[in-house]
């Protein structure tokens, strides 16, 4: 069982993360936000549609609209502007209407929505609407509410407009990618080692990580089609992080390539050894520096933040630190099992 | 300084070899120039600088993978442990490299004359001519580091023109895009600040080749 243990250890945490990462529930939101009509000077009925909302189930919601300036002179501060509604009608946890009166002279046109309540919290939805004909000027209005900043909290995944349910991809698809890099840096140490004793089970554990790596690399295209197709509204766009992932698995095929055109076993590994450490060059190069260099779509490259930085939220990280490991670890497993597999078939072949 | 020594030697004997067959800078000076006169024959001219730009790469990408895969033509097994006995290994890499970046240098620069004659030059009206021809000759010497290398792993397998192919490509690629994009901005006449950047990566990545080509080689040499 002492030698045994990591494999158990992998399924645990694969287990773990395909239970709580598509089990979790995300936090409450605001999904959409549509009045009856924009003019200024009316007043409007504004439709909020709530996400994983308890709008019945609370005892008081508290809503208000705010719009600010655009743009402050030097030393002064934005100014805001809140405006209350009025007859509120809740008809289901997740569907809220009011009234609410648009000034004809406001500090900004645009419209952020807010609901509260003691279960939800405080939800923002930015820029639900633009007030039409609205004469900006440099004035106050109202002051912000005074609402309970109580909230019954569970554990959740951060609400995020446009990403929605798919924020879950974010422990299957990213952690996918870097146990490829994890399974190919083993590779690439299994290389460095044939090169330098010859033993040829070294190079059975280069191409065995080479092969679990592609595995890894189509699941992580996948699943990454997959959310681009929910977010970005394609499944494959023209961007320097996408078109370099590609090209990172056209030069791992090609790796395998150049093994079935070698049949001398030694002189394949040299050759196999000497184009893998190139190859794993080449990818650092590939997706860690030129998509860094260009604009990109992609989180985490040319100026988009990475999820880290506003909203890898600590309930994510929970699930996204034991995925990696978990992949990597089956990763090696399997890569054991295939060199085993070999290791048997040479001594069959030396048998007969 | 017997290294350098042994590759002025190897370089010597190269360019003898060169200078009384003219086998390698001939038919790739053949090969661009047909294939100018066909894309002068399809396009007629080019107003796009982008595809410009792009056809012109194309057109040396190709040409160098067919000057890169004559690299070890020559060094038949007999000669090639000759060889073997005479130098270091990674003194003959880096006097192939060194060869090859010679013959790429002309043969780009040959085809940015040939292009611009048949294609029209109104392009390079507006250009920074000096830093776009800077990107000709880092293109050559960062396609013969890489492409040197890989025909050494061609030439091992036995099948030299088709697995050279499946190779290169997709490793040269980050490589060409980063190209593609200096020359582009060279041609919308950037100026030295702004393009610096992918100068550096060009400079960085020939580096990080010629490190790892002249540390490899040996143990793909040795039979």
């Amino acid at each position: 069982m002492t030698k045994h243990w990591w494999k158990a250890l992998a399924f645990l945490l694969l287990a773990y993360t395909v239970y709580i990462g598509l089990g979790t529930p995300l936090s409450p939101g605001v999904i959409e936000v549509t009045s009856n009509s924009k003019q200024a000077g009316d007043t409007v009925l504004v439709h909020i549609k709530g996400y994983n909302t308890r709008f019945q189930e609370a005892e008081k919601n508290t809503i208000w609209l705010r719009t600010r300036s655009t743009s402050k002179g030097v030393g002064e501060e934005f100014k805001y502007a809140f405006l209350y509604p009025f007859n509120q009608m809740v008809s289901s946890n997740t569907d809220l209407q009011v009234n609410v009166y648009l000034p004809n002279i406001l500090p900004g046109g645009s419209v952020d929505v807010f609901v509260n309540n003691e279960l939800d919290g405080t939800i923002l939805f930015r820029n639900a609407f633009f007030i039409k004909d609205v004469i900006v000027a440099p004035i106050t209005l109202n002051t912000r509410p005074k609402t309970s900043t109580e909230e019954e909290n569970y554990f959740s995944f951060p609400f995020q407009t446009i990403l929605y349910e798919t924020i879950r991809n974010l422990n299957f698809h990213v952690t996918m990618w870097f146990a490829m890099m994890l399974i190919l840096f083993i590779g690439l140490i299994g290389s460095i080692q044939y090169l330098n004793s010859g033993k040829l089970v070294y190079d059975w554990w280069a191409e065995q990580t080479v092969n679990v790596g592609l595995l890894f690399a189509f699941l992580g295209l996948a699943t990454g089609c997959v959310w681009a197709k929910y977010t970005w509204g394609a499944w494959w766009v023209n961007d320097a992080k996408l078109n370099g992932a590609a090209v990172s698995t056209l030069i791992y095929m090609a790796y395998k390539v150049l093994r079935s055109a070698v049949s001398d076993p030694e002189k394949r590994g040299r050759l196999a050894a000497v184009y893998n450490i190139f190859a794993f060059a080449m990818l650092l190069v590939f997706i860690m520096i030129l998509p860094r260099m260009t604009d990109s779509l992609h989180p985490g490259n040319g100026g988009n933040p990475a999820f880290s930085s506003y909203d890898l939220d600590n309930n994510l990280r929970m699930v996204f630190y034991p995925a990696i490991i978990g992949w990597f670890l089956v990763g090696l497993w399997i890569c054991q099992l295939q060199v085993r597999i070999k290791r048997i078939k040479i001594a069959l072949d030396e048998h007969e | 300084m017997s290294n350098i020594s042994e590759i002025s030697a190897i370089l010597k004997k190269e360019f003898t070899i060169e200078f009384r067959q003219r086998y390698a800078i001939s038919s790739v000076l053949l090969y661009v120039v047909s294939t100018v006169f066909v894309c002068y024959l399809s396009f007629q001219q080019i107003i796009n600088s982008a595809t410009w730009n792009a056809l012109l790469w194309i057109i040396i990408l190709f040409a160098s993978f067919n000057t890169t895969a004559k690299s070890f033509w020559q060094e038949n097994e007999g000669r090639a442990l000759y060889l073997y006995t005479l130098a270091h290994p990674r003194n003959i890499i880096l006097a192939k490299i060194i060869y090859n970046l010679v013959l790429l240098s002309i043969v780009s620069l040959a085809s940015f004359v040939l292009y611009l004659l048949f294609m029209g030059n109104q392009l390079l009206h507006e250009a920074n001519v000096p830093m776009f021809i800077v990107g000709l000759l880092l293109g050559s010497t960062g396609m013969s580091c890489l492409l040197t290398m890989i025909a050494g792993i061609a030439y091992k397998t036995n099948h030299n023109m088709g697995i050279m192919a499946v190779l290169g490509f997709p490793l040269i690629l980050p490589f060409m895009l980063t190209l593609i994009k200096f020359s582009k901005n060279a041609l919308a006449d950037f100026t030295w600040s702004a393009n610096m950047k992918y100068a550096l990566v060009l400079l960085a990545i020939n580096v990080m080749v010629v490190a790892l080509s002249s540390i490899l080689f040996p143990y793909l040499w040795r039979d």
